[in-house]
């Protein structure tokens, strides 16, 4: 549909068709033959076309409308182009119109003069003149020739046609009754049989005794006079009867006779269709300037589309690009400067295109670079901090962030000296990045205390030049500084029991030796006072022993035998021993039966819970122990990028009595550090460090609720990070 | 005046002309101002009078009288010697229950002119060629009126019990007029002279 409207050979040929119907029209006008019977036909064919062109043109106009009122690209320009187009076609062509017109009627009326008509009227009038006397003389030689013929009796009378006609130069003479039967007939054509005969109305002219003569126009024999006379009644008999007489016309009467005949008639018939013949043109003339006009519209409407398409085009193609659509590309239309322009936007547009893909592809690689520099700080185990040119946090990894104990985003955008707002045990951290920044050449040592704990942590920073910051550097070396003072501790005790269970043993044995050589040999006061001193001597020796052993099992690193363990049995195992103790020990149990198994090394959780079941029992009274287990499993740890770590079992033992005093819990953990009389200060100690072995948290605390009593709560991993699923066995760790 | 037989079929062109001619005048009708042209007089018009059938020697003949009522425009174009065609139609119809049925068609028709030198009217049958002349216009339009043993329809076609009827209609030929005076005749009245199709009984 489309292409038949704005496509240019459908409208041509229709233009042309019209074009050609016109012409034919016009000369069937002028009185050509040829079109003369299809007159009728070019007219309906052009007015259909035409309106078939006018439909188009008024589609077109809705169409442009349409568009105008949508503000589409080139619509208004479109509009303009065409109105002037319109117009510049318009005008000439209504003036050239107006004058056709006026020469079509002028050049009518010059075929009509008052002189040749009237010259036609005397000539015609000539003819019937010179006719009349002519069919006059027909008519007395008829007359006589019927009075002879009225002489004749019937038998003769055929043969006195003949001859009368012979004589008269008739070309037909005939005999009528009254009724107007043929009586007799002589013809000088043998081969026509049937006379030709006059008309009712001339026989009743007859009948009433009136002669006929006139100029007929017989079949193809052209201009006859025919004369009907009667016959004389009384010599017939009584029976009227009519001669009939058809004279031909001279050859060259008759070929002056039809053209002044034919003359006059086109003369007349000329005349009368003068009106007729100026609607008629002008009707013509009309279709040709509709055609013309609405010719001249269509072509406005198609060089005006021509013209705004590139440019629609254009006007489209940089508001694309506007839109950031750099694909887009214009097809050249011609090698004007619109042709010039299109090539120059498209090469504009192409050198868009690369710009934007150099540029993304640099983004990209800046891009890839920062994911990179993100995922390796991301699993750093060193805290990285860099400020921007004020001095403002601009990026903190996820290790700096741990270390802190914070979210990374709290302290984005902020000064280091106000970290203590978000965390008032970031105090000590400040003061450490202000060190630094003021050109503290080695790095500094901060003790952070976080969350009941307390951290080691050195810090180091350098400035950036591009783009022009700061950039802080920590490590948590807590860890370290602790194994540090594990390895230093337990050396102590290694080379302290060493050192005191050498001369132990002869001490008891000197001790035991005594009493068994002198105590028999004694009697009275000497006797118990030996008794009493070698006893308290090898009492004080088992004593020192025991505390010697407990020196040597914190000393000693042996190899660790993970295995899953199931903690609630362990627990159950563990104080089953202690039910069957005749200590009164009253144990209670609250097990978390959603507790998953662990990997651990059952021997060393079993003493973790030994050491603090004699802790609990020793501290209180009452002799009351609580020992639960808890597991939150919709607590999940890790990011995304890992392998979700499963959330710690909880195992927590408290007792009913005082809790632990408040200078003791930050050092509760301490090796040699003890509230009781007779400790060793190992037991929390060795506890830790089997914690710590095993990947887990010790902390202790008072009950914050409920009665008093001090609490030892423990997280142990379900999985230790650093073990490998399959591996059962962990050398101990080397301390240098 | 009699007919031939094999008439059914019209002279060339006149048919298609009149098929044209309706086509042309809604045309017409629909782009410009009826009726400027001139308005036809009440009297004016064809109009089939009578219509009746006899049979001879196995034919069915029919015998018309029709009015040939020219408007004056129509017979100011004939004085001035526009020639003028006229044409009578005639259908017979078989009555059925359901549709009538068309079963025979025939035609005839009549140009006429008048003979400036002679100042008579010329008739010529346009179907069989025969002329004739006539010195008054009244005469002319009388005699060409009178139809008479115009072969219709051949008897045996014709059933017993069967129930027909004869259709004629006559019309003026503006397709034949001279092409600048038809624009005008299909949009005038004075033009548009001719009959309805009128019914008469046809007993077989």
């Amino acid at each position: 549909m489309n292409r038949l409207t704005t496509g240019i050979v459908p409208i041509l040929a229709l233009v042309v068709l019209l074009l050609i119907s016109l012409t034919m029209m016009g000369n069937a006008t002028d009185g050509t033959a040829r079109f003369d019977q299809i007159y009728s036909l070019l007219l309906v064919i052009n007015a259909v076309g035409l309106l078939l062109l006018c439909a188009l043109i008024i589609w077109n106009l809705v169409r442009l409308l349409q568009q105008v009122r949508a503000k589409r690209a080139g619509a208004r320009l479109t509009s303009k182009l065409v109105i002037v187009f319109a117009l510049l076609a318009f005008t000439p062509v209504v003036v050239v119109y107006q004058f056709s017109l006026k020469f079509l009627y002028q050049g009518i009326d010059s075929w009509f003069d008052v002189r040749i008509e009237q010259a036609l009227n005397d000539a015609i009038e000539l003819g019937r003149t010179a006719l009349e006397v002519n069919m006059r003389e027909h008519l007395k030689r008829t007359k006589v020739f019927a009075e002879e013929l009225n002489n004749l009796d019937n038998l003769n009378i055929g043969t006195g046609l003949d001859n009368i006609r012979r004589l008269s130069g008739a070309r037909e003479l005939t005999l009528f009754d009254a009724a107007g039967k043929v009586v007799a007939s002589s013809n000088e054509d043998p081969t026509t049989l049937v006379p030709n005969r006059p008309n009712d109305t001339i026989l009743l002219q007859v009948r009433k005794n009136r002669n006929y003569i006139g100029l007929d126009p017989i079949g193809d024999q052209g201009l006859s006079i025919r004369v009907v006379v009667n016959l004389p009644v009384a010599a017939s008999g009584g029976q009227p009867r009519a001669l009939q007489a058809l004279y031909p016309f001279t050859d060259k009467m008759s070929v002056l006779a039809n053209s002044v005949e034919s003359a006059y008639g086109r003369y007349r018939e000329l005349a009368y269709l003068r009106k007729p013949l100026k609607i008629s043109f002008t009707l013509t003339l009309s279709l040709v300037l509709l055609l013309t006009l609405l010719s001249a519209l269509w072509a406005a409407f198609y060089s005006a589309r021509r013209v705004v398409a590139p440019l629609r085009d254009l006007a489209e193609g940089t508001r694309a690009v506007a839109g950031g659509d750099l694909e887009t590309h214009l097809a050249p239309s011609s090698d004007d400067e619109i042709g010039f322009l299109l090539e120059s936007f498209n090469d504009m547009t192409q050198n868009l295109k690369r710009a934007r893909d150099q540029a993304s592809a640099s983004r990209n690689q800046v891009e890839s670079q920062r994911r990179f520099l993100e995922a390796v700080l991301a699993r750093l185990s060193t805290g990285v901090i860099t400020l921007d040119a004020d001095q403002q946090v601009y990026t903190c990894n996820a290790a700096a962030a741990q270390i802190l104990d914070i979210q990374a985003g709290q302290i984005l955008g902020r000064h280091p000296d106000s970290l203590s707002a978000i965390e008032p045990n970031l105090e000590q951290f400040s003061l450490g990045v202000r060190e630094v920044m003021h050109g503290r050449e080695r790095p500094a040592e901060i003790l952070l205390e976080t969350s009941g704990d307390s951290k080691i942590i050195t810090l180091t920073g350098t400035t950036l030049a591009s783009p022009p910051g700061y950039l802080l550097v920590f490590d948590d070396i807590t860890a370290l500084v602790r194994a540090q003072r594990e390895v230093a501790r337990s050396e102590v005790a290694r080379r302290l029991a060493h050192e005191i269970k050498n001369p132990l043993t002869p001490i008891q044995l000197s001790a035991e030796r005594l009493r068994h050589k002198y105590l028999e040999r004694m009697h009275g006061d000497d006797r118990d006072t030996l008794d009493r001193l070698t006893r308290t001597i090898v009492q004080q020796v088992e004593a020192m022993k025991g505390m010697v052993n407990a020196f040597s099992d914190y000393a000693r690193t042996p190899v660790m035998q993970v295995a899953s363990v199931s903690l609630n049995n362990l627990v159950r195992d563990v104080v089953e021993l202690y039910r069957n103790d005749d200590q009164h020990l009253d144990l209670e149990l609250e097990l978390d039966p959603a507790l998953p198994d662990i990997q651990a090394d059952e021997n060393r959780l079993r003493q973790i819970l030994h050491n603090l079941i004699k802790n609990a029992f020793e501290a209180s009274d009452n002799h009351q122990v609580l020992i639960s287990t808890h597991y939150h499993a919709d607590t999940h740890r890790g990011d995304d990028h890992e392998r979700p770590l499963l959330p710690p079992v909880e195992l927590w033992v408290r007792d009913r009595g005082p809790g632990f005093p408040p200078d003791f819990i930050p050092r509760a953990f301490d090796p040699y550090v003890t509230t009781k009389t007779r400790g060793s200060g190992l037991g929390l100690a060795i506890v830790k460090k089997i914690v710590e072995e095993h990947g887990g948290a010790v902390q202790a605390m008072n009950a914050s609720e409920g009665p008093a009593g001090a609490i030892v709560k423990i997280n142990l991993p379900v999985e230790h990070p650093s073990w490998n699923s399959g591996r059962t066995t962990v050398e101990p760790e080397e301390y240098s | 005046m009699p007919c031939s037989a094999n008439r059914s079929e019209p002279p060339h062109g006149a048919s298609a002309g009149r098929m044209l001619g309706p086509l042309l005048l809604a045309l017409l009708l629909l782009s410009g101002p009826v009726g400027a042209a001139g308005v036809s007089s009440a009297k004016s018009g064809f109009k089939v009078l009578d219509a009746t059938t006899h049979s001879h020697q196995g034919q069915r003949l029919a015998d018309l009288r029709i009015a040939f009522r020219f408007s004056p425009q129509a017979r100011e174009a004939l004085e001035n010697g526009v020639a003028i065609s006229v044409f009578v139609d005639l259908e017979v119809v078989s009555l059925g229950y359901l549709w009538d049925t068309t079963i025979a068609t025939r035609h005839t028709g009549r140009r006429i002119q008048i003979h400036a030198l002679s100042k008579q009217y010329q008739v010529k049958n346009l179907y069989t060629g025969r002329s004739s002349t006539y010195r008054s216009f009244s005469d002319m339009t009388a005699n060409i009126g009178i139809i008479k043993n115009l072969p219709l329809i051949e008897e045996a076609h014709l059933q017993a019990d069967g129930h027909y009827r004869l259709r004629v209609r006559a019309s003026l030929d503006i397709e034949s007029l001279p092409s600048p005076l038809r624009p005008l005749a299909y949009i005038s009245a004075a033009w548009q002279l001719s009959s309805d199709w009128t019914s008469w009984p046809l007993q077989p």
